[in-house]
């Protein structure tokens, strides 16, 4: 078995020829900042590096999609690269809460305990090779003699952050389906000042305690950590402003694989099956100290106290004759301001056919009267009853206006 | 044959186009704020502003009246303007209550937006109580009658004091 799997790593290795070492680096998102004007255009970049200090360009697949105030969805392309970022970008016209989702997945990464001294100017024990591994290329004269494979695991990273065209960051607190993600349950805008609770979830839900790590980072010497409940839940004490790089991975022992023994060792290395073989996941949520885009004014829209529309802004009854009935006409009234509000109807036409045969919600019109609280919507279904005795012919012109006032 | 199919499919489609965009399209009003209330003393007017808006994205005739009784005291500057799709505009509202009596008065101004493209034309609108809370005008104390004609009998007194020493 041992033998099969280090042919499959040779010949692979041979048709690709790509062999590398790298350490396991960190990608985040980055943004200019968290609050921005309505129509602002938001530059997106993506990097990869250790303790927020850029390092390069994420390498392999990358991708991020953007998740707009009315719920849609769109994918954000790339517009540049350059060493050190991926770059997109967008334009911020509605009112409310982005948030901007992003997932790098990486080559392959093996990462070989080599024992002290074998990494030249590392103090580290571990080297990590990219992609497959010709272990016959690779120079082991520093390594230890009980060097193995600690891990053979596809990294998926998992990305995140939100601007705000309102800085209101109602919101933050939903779950936007990635695979791995950190949830915010406090308020963002309060970060810096104390105690901070996060949630973590794989797949919808919360890994058993103990399994995620926690890790908010402002600096190289700036770090916490805490270790997830299984509600998924920990608390960071977040006592400095600034931004912060908050991301979760494994605690310990890693879940979307197995462990395996059948990988190249040293001579004397007796450890067993202790090879870590399958997926890894990081999720990495970008976090701004609140301040202004490049305006440095503050902005906050406040809602007209009475606001509301009608959808369709148009009826047709179609044709009818004396004593018909017409078929119903749907309307959709949606509160959009601050109050709730009490609704009722006036027709005025000079051929009375509307005033004596509007019907809403099966009662003459001048009797519908209904109240909607606000953020909610009514429907009205409206038919037109032709009077039996109308003697009138043609096109019928009238007026019908869906009245609204402030309760209280 | 093909080509006609194709003429059809585009007309269709075009006809679609048209009455979709005939259908979904919404129409709304925005006013700020919900209600009026005055405190006006008698003989002074007083100005107020409403803010009204489009929140949607057709253009719409506005209109902005109010009660006929109280047409001579109310005057709306600009009370029928059209707003683009999201636009707003401030409209200014004069009170100037013509009546010697105090007291609370009770109107409504009515801001209606209007779909010009329809024969049944429809509308969204907003009914603004005001309450006129008119109180009577206090006078200051130099311009009150009695305190004036006090201080001309003071003057008149010492006139008559001083030309009375004069002629002892």
């Amino acid at each position: 078995m041992e033998h099969k799997i280090f042919i499959v790593f040779a010949m692979i290795c041979a048709v690709l020829g790509t062999i590398g070492m790298a350490s396991a680096h960190q990608t985040w998102m980055e943004i200019d900042a968290m609050c921005v004007d309505l129509d602002a255009n938001v530059e997106v970049r993506i990097t990869e590096g250790h303790n927020l200090v850029s390092e390069g360009i994420p390498p392999y697949d990358l991708s991020a999609e953007l998740v707009e105030p009315d719920g849609s969805i769109i994918t954000l392309d790339k517009t540049a690269e350059d060493e050190m970022y991926w770059y997109s970008n967008f334009e911020a016209d509605q009112v409310g809460l982005y948030t901007i989702l992003g997932e790098h997945v990486d080559a392959y990464s093996c990462k070989v305990y080599t024992g002290p001294g074998s990494r030249v100017n590392s103090n580290s024990h571990y080297s990590y090779f990219e992609g497959e591994v010709n272990w016959d290329e690779i120079d082991k004269s520093r390594w230890a003699d009980d060097w193995h494979v600690v891990r053979y695991a596809k990294p998926y990273k998992y990305l995140k952050t939100f601007v705000s065209t309102n800085c209101n960051f109602y919101g933050t607190d939903n779950a936007f389906e990635q695979k791995f993600e950190i949830i915010p349950v406090d308020d963002v805008s309060t970060l810096g000042t104390g105690d901070f609770e996060f949630k973590v979830l794989f797949d919808g839900r919360p890994l058993p305690n103990g399994t995620v790590k926690l890790t908010g980072t402002k600096d190289r010497d700036t770090k916490v950590s805490a270790i997830c409940d299984e509600n998924g839940r920990a608390v960071l004490p977040i006592n400095a402003d600034g931004d912060w790089l908050i991301s979760a991975g494994a605690a310990g022992d890693y879940w979307d694989g197995a462990y395996d023994g059948d990988f190249p060792h040293g001579d004397n290395y007796t450890g067993g099956a202790t090879t870590f073989v399958g997926n890894t996941y990081s999720t990495a949520l970008t976090l701004l100290e609140i301040r202004e885009s490049n305006t440095a004014t503050m902005r906050a829209k406040i809602r007209p106290q009475i606001q509301f529309n009608m959808n369709p802004s148009y009826f047709d009854f179609g044709e009818l004759d004396p004593g018909d009935l017409s078929d119903v006409e749907t309307a959709v009234i949606q509160n959009l301001g601050s109050k709730d509000l009490a609704i009722s109807v006036s027709v005025e036409d000079t051929s009375g056919l509307y005033t004596a045969g509007l019907q809403i919600d099966d009662t003459l019109w001048s009797e519908y009267e209904t109240e909607i609280p606000k953020d909610n919507f009514t429907s009205l279904d409206l038919q037109l009853h032709v009077p039996g005795d109308f003697v009138g012919s043609g096109e019928m012109m009238g007026t019908i206006i869906i009245w609204s006032e402030a309760i209280n | 044959m093909k080509f006609k199919i194709a003429e059809i499919g585009i007309l269709s489609i075009l006809c679609y186009i048209f009455i979709f965009t005939l259908c979904v399209s919404a129409i709304g009003i925005g006013v700020n704020p919900a209600k009026l209330e005055l405190e006006i003393k008698n003989g002074e007017s007083i100005q107020k502003n409403i803010t009204i808006s489009n929140p949607d994205n057709i253009d719409l005739v506005f209109h902005v009246y109010t009660d006929d009784e109280f047409n001579d005291w109310i005057t709306i500057a600009d009370p029928n303007f059209s707003l683009g799709p999201y636009q707003e505009k401030d409209v200014y509202i004069h009170f100037t209550p013509l009546t010697e009596k105090v007291g609370t008065f009770n109107t409504t101004i009515y801001a209606v937006a209007l779909n010009p493209n329809s024969n049944l034309k429809l509308g969204s609108g907003v009914k603004i109580p005001v309450n006129i809370n008119l109180e009577k005008a206090t006078t200051s104390f130099y311009t009150n009658p009695v305190i004036i004609v006090l201080i001309l009998i003071a003057l008149v007194l010492i006139y008559l004091s001083m030309r009375y020493r004069r002629n002892s």
